[in-house]
C-alpha cells in the first residue's frame, strides 16, 4: 500500500501537467463542439459533427489518415519485428536504431530532399537506369515517400521495444523451433508473434499515434497544403486553427480523441483477456 | 563517493525542484511588454541608457520619451526666410525679413547686407556668425569659385576664397544646378562648410575645414549635417552603414575621439546634429525621433523626442535645429504646402504615465500614424492612456520575420484566447500579398461595427463604397480607416499615333490583349516592363470575384468567358509586342503602365511624378483605375489601415470611441497617414493641397492628375484581395498561361486545391 502511495507521489508532477496542459483544456474544448460561433456562441446540438461529416475536406482527411494508418502501421510493425529478429544480436545496429527518431525534423527533411526531391538521389539513380527522374514528393509518389519516412524514422523505436519483448522469450523454445526448422520469418510469426502479442499490440498503438506525429514532416515539406494524398486529419484541424474555425477543429480533435481512445481500450481488453487466458485470474 | 539510495532520491528531488523553478522564472520575467501601469515612479524622466561597453555597438532605447509642446514663433513663404538656425553668442539666430533675429525673443541682431546677395550666390549661399558674432556668408561666383565674404571693421567687403573647395578652384565648370552650400560655421580657428558641387543626390555632400587663410585642413564625405561644441571637438552625422551613428573628433588634430550608436532597432538616419554647448549634449535626430548623447563621453543619454507624439509634419520636414541646456528645442521646418516656419518645443511632463491603461491596440508593426493618432487622442482625452502593443518595430521587419516567426499563429491564438487588445489591426500595408484579411472578418471574434458607424456624426463623409466593400454577410467587422488603390498609366502619345481610343474607364483585360495585333510591325509593347507575379494578380483579381462566391463556399473555374480568357491571354503573351523587359525598357514604348498604386507614397510626390512625367520621359499619360473583370469591373482595393473591435473586449464603447476618433479630420489629415482616407472629403483636401505651389503652366496637368485619382478611388468596389485563393489561382495561370501544363491538368489540380480551401473557410 506504501509502495502504490509512493509511487503515485512519483508520477503527481506528471499527471497534475497532464491535467492542466491536456485534459483541462479538451473538457473545455467541449464547449465549442455543440456550439457555433466563439465569442457569441449558439447552441448548436451534434450540428457540429454534421457539419464536419459532410465537409469535403474533412472527408479526404479522414480517408488519407485511414490509408496512412492501414499501410503505415502494418509494415511498420512488420518491419519493426524483422529488423529486431535479425539484428538483435548486433550492438551497432541496436546503438544506431534511435537516431532517425531523435534528429530534429527540419535536419532530417533535408537529407530527405536530398534523396527525394528534384535533381536528388533517387532521381539521379532512376535516370541512370534509363527512366525519367521526377519529383518524388509530389502527386503520385508523395504518399508512398511519405511512408518511407514514416516507417524509417519509428523503425529503430519499436524495434527497441520488440526487442525487448523477444528477449523475453525462453531461450528454450527457440532452440525447440531451431531444430524443426531455420526460418527466421517463420519463426518471427509462428513463435514470436504469439508470444509477444501484447507487446506487438502496444506497437501498433503507438505506431498509431505517431501517425498523426508525420504532420511535423508534411508541414516542413509543404506547408498547409500538402499534396491530395498527403492532406491528413492534422493539415485539415491547423488550416482550420488558421482560419479561426475553432468550433470544426475541436469538433474534428474530439472524434480523433475518441478514436485512439477507442484502439486503446481494445488494446487494454485484448490485454486483460491474454493475462486470464494465461494465468486463469 | 556513492550515495545511497535515499540520497540519491532526495538529490534528485532537488534537481527536480531546480529545474521547475528556472522553468518557473524563465516563464514569468518581464518580457518588455508592461503588465502594470507606467507610472512617475517606474519611469523617471531623463532616465539615463546604459552606456555600451564598446561604444562602437549599436544600443537600442527604451525609456519613455518626454513629451514636448510645439508653438509656430514665425512663418514665410518668402525663400529662403527662415530656412536655417546660425550659432551666436546669445543663442541661435534665424534670417527673415532681410534680418537676423534671435530664436527666442526674435530680437533683431542685425541687418543682412543685402548687396551680398544680389553679387554673390543667387539663391544658394549660408550665412554664420564667429564668436565675436561677426555675419559671414559662403556663396559661390562663378568668376571667383567659392568664397566667404564678410565685413570688415571699416564695412568693407572681405573675400576670402577657397580654392580647395569640393567643386575645384575659380574657373572650374561646374552644374549650377547641383551646386548646395548647405551649411556655413566658422570659429577663430577654422571655417566650416557643408555643401556639393555636381551629382544631384545627397551622397556628395562633403564637410570641409578650412583655417581662417582659406588653406583645406581636413575633410569628411558623405556628412548630413555637423556642428562643434566650441571647445576643438566636431560632431557630425554621416550617410552610409553607419548612420545612425554619431562621429566625434577632434579638429585640430583629426583623431577620431569616438563614434556613439543610437538606435539600433531603426532603419532610420540621422539628419540633423546640433551640440547643447553649456549642457554637453548633443541631439540628433532622424525622421522619428530625437536622441541625446554626452558630448564629453559619447554616452546614449535617451530619446528626447518621438516626432509622432508632436505634431504630423516633422522629421522628415526639419531643417536645422539648436538646443538649449534645459532641453527646449528650437527648429527651422520647410512646411508641407510651401513656406518655412520657426518653431519651438518646450518639455512638459506627461501626465497620461501616472494613469493605468485604459485601451490595448493591438498590431503587427509599428506604425507612425497609429503612435501620432494615440497621441491625439489622449491629448483629447486625458483620461485615456492606450498601450500600443507591436510585434515588430517596422515594417520591414515584419516583412522579413512574421512568416518564419508564426505570427500569424500566435496572434491567432491570442484571439480565440481572448487574451488579444480591445483593438486589433486586421489589416495592414500586405503589398507582399500574403495576408488575407477574410478569416479574421468572416468570424464572430470582432465586433460588427454597422450600427456604430451609422450612428456616427461623420457616417456622411465617409467612403460608402470602401464600407460596403469590406462588409460579409451584411457585417462589417473592420474599420477602413485607410485603403491603398491600385491604377494604370495609359500612354497618350503613344494611342494617338496608333488611333486608339479606349473607353478606358471600362476596359477589359481581353480588351486590352486584343490591342497587342495593333502593335505587329511596330517597336512597340503593351505593357511595360512589368513583374510576371504582379501581373498575374491583377488581372486574376479582376476576375475571381465572378468565379467564387466565399460566402456561399462556391466557385467555378469553367465557366467559359474565364476560359476564352486564358487562352487569349496564353496566346497574347507569347507576342514579341505584349511587354517588355531588362534594364533597356523606355517607357515611351510601352502603351500601359500597371505599377501604378498609392502604397506608402504621398499625394505630393505622385503629382510631381505625374506633372513632370512629360518632360522626363517625354511622352504624356494619363491615370486610370485598373482595368475590368470580363463580367464586372471588380476594382480592388486594400484596406491598408484596417481596425477591428475584439468581440471579448469589455471595453466596447471605449474602443469605438477611439475608432471613431481615427475617422476624424484631424486624425484623417495626418502627415503620417500613407494610406487614403475613409473621410472622402479629406481625402479630396489632400489631393487639392498636394497641387498646391503649381506653376500657371503645370497647374491644368496638377488638376488633371487631382480628377483622374479621384476617379481611381470613386471606381474601388471591393477590399478584398482573396489572397488565400490566390496562391492556386496564380499556379493556374503560370502552369498554363506561362507553363507547358494542358488547360484540363491546370484546372483540375488548381480545383483540388481550392476546393479545400473553400471547405476549410
Amino acid at each position: 500500500m506504501l509502495k502504490q502511495k509512493r509511487g503515485f507521489l512519483y508520477i503527481l508532477p506528471g499527471l497534475l501537467g497532464l491535467g492542466i496542459f491536456f485534459i483541462a483544456p479538451f473538457v473545455a474544448s467541449f464547449r465549442y463542439i455543440f456550439y457555433t460561433g466563439i465569442a457569441t456562441p449558439e447552441f448548436a446540438g451534434l450540428g457540429n459533427f454534421i457539419e464536419l461529416t459532410t465537409n469535403e475536406a474533412y472527408r479526404l482527411a479522414l480517408r488519407n489518415t485511414g490509408i496512412f494508418i492501414v499501410i503505415g502501421v502494418p509494415l511498420l510493425t512488420v518491419s519493426a519485428l524483422l529488423v529486431a529478429l535479425f539484428f538483435r544480436k548486433s550492438s551497432l545496429v541496436r546503438q544506431t536504431m534511435l537516431l532517425p527518431m531523435i534528429m530534429p525534423v527540419a535536419s532530417a527533411l533535408l537529407g530527405w530532399s536530398a534523396i527525394f526531391g528534384p535533381g536528388g538521389a533517387v532521381g539521379w539513380l532512376v535516370s541512370a537506369l534509363g527512366g525519367t527522374a521526377h519529383n518524388y514528393f509530389q502527386e503520385p509518389f508523395a504518399r508512398w515517400v511519405m511512408i518511407f519516412i514514416f516507417v524509417v524514422k519509428n523503425l529503430g523505436y519499436m524495434a527497441v521495444i520488440l526487442a525487448g519483448a523477444i528477449e523475453s522469450i525462453p531461450k528454450e523454445l527457440e532452440e525447440a523451433f531451431a531444430l524443426d526448422c531455420s526460418s527466421t520469418v517463420r519463426y518471427a510469426f509462428r513463435i514470436v508473434v504469439p508470444l509477444t502479442a501484447p507487446v506487438l499490440f502496444f506497437v501498433v498503438i503507438l505506431s498509431t499515434v505517431n501517425c498523426f506525429q508525420i504532420f511535423r514532416e508534411v508541414y516542413g515539406l509543404y506547408g498547409s497544403m500538402p499534396p491530395e494524398s498527403l492532406y491528413m486529419l492534422q493539415t485539415f484541424m491547423s488550416n482550420n486553427f488558421a482560419r479561426l474555425n475553432y468550433n470544426r477543429l475541436c469538433t474534428a480533435s474530439f472524434i480523433v480523441s475518441l478514436f485512439i481512445a477507442l484502439i486503446v481500450s481494445v488494446y487494454l481488453y485484448v490485454q486483460r483477456r491474454t493475462e486470464k487466458g494465461r494465468t486463469g485470474v | 563517493m556513492k550515495l545511497n539510495p535515499k540520497m540519491r532520491i532526495i538529490a534528485l528531488c532537488a534537481v527536480l525542484v531546480l529545474v521547475i523553478a528556472a522553468g518557473v522564472f524563465i516563464l514569468t520575467r518581464d518580457s518588455g511588454t508592461p503588465e502594470e501601469p507606467v507610472t512617475a515612479e517606474n519611469t523617471p524622466d531623463n532616465q539615463a541608457g546604459q552606456a555600451p561597453d564598446d561604444a562602437s555597438q549599436p544600443t537600442t532605447v527604451s525609456e519613455p520619451p518626454m513629451i514636448y509642446v510645439e508653438e509656430q514663433l514665425a512663418t514665410s513663404d518668402t525663400w529662403p526666410y527662415l530656412y536655417s538656425i546660425y550659432r551666436y553668442s546669445g543663442g541661435g539666430a534665424v534670417y527673415n525679413n532681410g534680418q537676423m533675429l534671435d530664436i527666442v525673443t526674435q530680437d533683431v541682431i542685425c541687418d543682412v547686407p543685402q548687396e551680398w546677395l544680389s553679387t554673390y550666390g543667387a539663391d544658394n549661399y549660408a550665412f554664420a556668425f564667429d564668436e565675436d558674432d561677426r555675419l559671414y556668408l559662403a556663396a559661390y561666383d562663378p568668376e571667383q569659385g567659392m568664397l566667404i565674404i564678410s565685413k570688415d571693421d571699416a564695412g568693407q567687403d572681405v573675400l576670402l576664397p577657397l580654392p580647395e573647395w569640393v567643386g575645384g578652384p575659380a574657373g572650374t565648370e561646374i552644374d549650377l544646378d547641383n551646386l548646395t552650400i548647405e551649411k556655413l560655421m566658422v570659429d577663430s580657428d577654422y571655417i566650416y562648410l557643408l555643401s556639393r558641387a555636381g551629382a544631384s543626390i545627397n551622397l556628395d555632400y562633403t564637410l570641409q575645414i578650412f583655417t581662417r587663410d582659406g588653406t583645406l585642413h581636413t575633410e569628411y564625405d558623405y556628412v548630413v549635417d555637423f556642428d562643434t561644441d566650441g571647445e576643438g571637438s566636431l560632431f557630425y552625422a554621416q550617410w552610409g552603414d553607419e548612420s545612425q551613428a554619431i562621429f566625434c573628433f577632434d579638429i585640430a588634430s583629426d583623431d577620431m575621439l569616438y563614434k556613439a550608436w543610437g538606435d539600433s532597432t531603426s532603419n532610420m538616419i540621422y539628419r540633423h546634429v546640433t551640440v547643447d554647448r553649456e549642457g554637453h549634449r548633443v541631439y540628433a535626430s532622424t525622421t522619428e525621433r530625437t536622441h541625446v548623447f554626452d558630448s564629453q563621453s559619447g554616452d546614449l543619454l535617451g530619446t528626447a523626442m518621438e516626432m509622432a507624439y508632436v505634431r504630423a509634419e516633422l522629421g522628415s520636414q526639419w531643417h536645422h535645429m539648436y538646443a538649449f541646456p534645459d532641453g527646449g528645442l528650437y527648429t527651422t521646418v520647410m512646411e508641407r504646402l510651401g513656406g518655412c516656419s520657426l518653431y519651438s518645443y518646450t518639455l512638459e511632463p506627461d501626465a497620461q504615465h501616472n494613469i493605468p491603461y485604459t485601451l490595448t491596440i493591438t498590431a503587427p508593426y509599428y506604425d507612425e500614424f497609429m503612435v501620432q493618432a494615440i497621441h491625439l487622442y489622449e491629448m483629447d482625452n486625458p483620461d485615456q492612456h492606450i498601450l500600443y502593443d507591436y510585434a515588430y518595430n517596422s515594417i520591414y521587419e515584419y516583412r522579413v520575420n512574421s512568416y518564419s516567426d508564426k505570427y500569424f499563429d500566435r496572434l491567432n491564438l491570442e484571439i480565440l484566447a481572448g487574451t488579444v487588445g480591445d483593438i486589433v489591426v486586421t489589416g495592414f500595408d500586405n503589398n507582399d500579398g500574403r495576408y488575407d484579411p477574410y478569416p479574421y472578418l468572416h468570424s464572430d471574434l470582432f465586433t460588427d461595427l454597422t450600427d456604430m458607424l451609422k450612428s456616427s456624426p461623420l457616417y456622411d463623409e465617409l467612403d460608402k463604397v470602401a464600407l460596403d466593400g469590406i462588409s460579409i454577410n451584411g457585417a462589417v467587422r473592420g474599420l477602413p480607416v485607410g485603403s491603398s488603390y491600385y491604377y494604370a498609366e495609359v500612354n497618350l502619345d503613344l494611342c494617338e499615333q496608333l488611333g486608339i481610343e479606349m473607353d478606358w474607364q471600362n476596359v477589359t483585360w481581353s480588351d486590352l490583349f486584343s490591342l497587342v495585333d495593333l502593335l505587329e510591325g511596330t517597336d512597340y509593347v503593351l505593357f511595360d516592363d512589368y513583374a510576371e507575379s504582379g501581373f498575374v494578380e491583377r488581372i486574376l483579381v479582376s476576375n475571381m470575384p465572378d468565379l467564387f462566391d466565399r460566402e456561399a463556399g462556391t466557385f467555378d473555374l469553367r465557366q467559359d468567358w474565364f476560359i476564352d480568357l486564358l487562352n487569349q491571354w496564353k496566346n497574347t503573351q507569347e507576342s514579341p509586342h505584349f511587354t517588355q523587359f531588362g534594364f533597356d525598357v523606355a517607357p515611351a514604348n510601352a502603351l500601359i503602365n500597371l505599377k501604378g498604386n498609392t502604397f506608402r507614397q504621398y499625394d505630393v510626390d505622385l503629382a510631381l511624378r505625374y506633372v513632370h512625367y512629360d518632360t522626363a520621359n517625354r511622352l504624356r499619360i494619363q491615370i486610370v483605375p485598373m482595368f475590368c473583370g470580363e463580367l464586372h469591373p471588380n476594382r480592388m482595393a486594400i484596406p491598408t489601415d484596417l481596425y477591428s473591435i475584439s468581440a471579448r473586449s469589455e471595453k466596447q464603447d471605449e474602443a469605438w470611441d477611439f475608432l471613431s476618433f481615427m475617422l476624424s479630420d484631424q486624425v484623417q489629415n495626418l502627415y503620417t497617414m500613407l494610406s487614403r482616407p475613409l473621410n472622402e472629403a479629406i481625402r479630396n483636401t489632400r489631393l487639392e493641397e498636394a497641387i498646391q505651389g503649381y506653376s500657371e503652366a503645370d497647374l491644368p496637368r496638377a488638376q488633371q492628375f487631382v480628377q483622374e485619382m479621384q476617379n481611381v478611388y470613386a471606381s474601388v468596389d471591393t477590399l478584398y484581395g482573396m489572397e488565400e485563393l490566390l496562391g492556386p489561382m496564380g499556379r493556374l495561370a503560370r502552369g498554363y498561361v506561362y507553363g507547358a501544363e494542358t488547360l484540363d491538368e491546370a484546372l483540375a489540380t488548381c480545383e483540388r486545391e481550392l476546393r479545400l480551401i473553400m471547405d476549410e473557410s
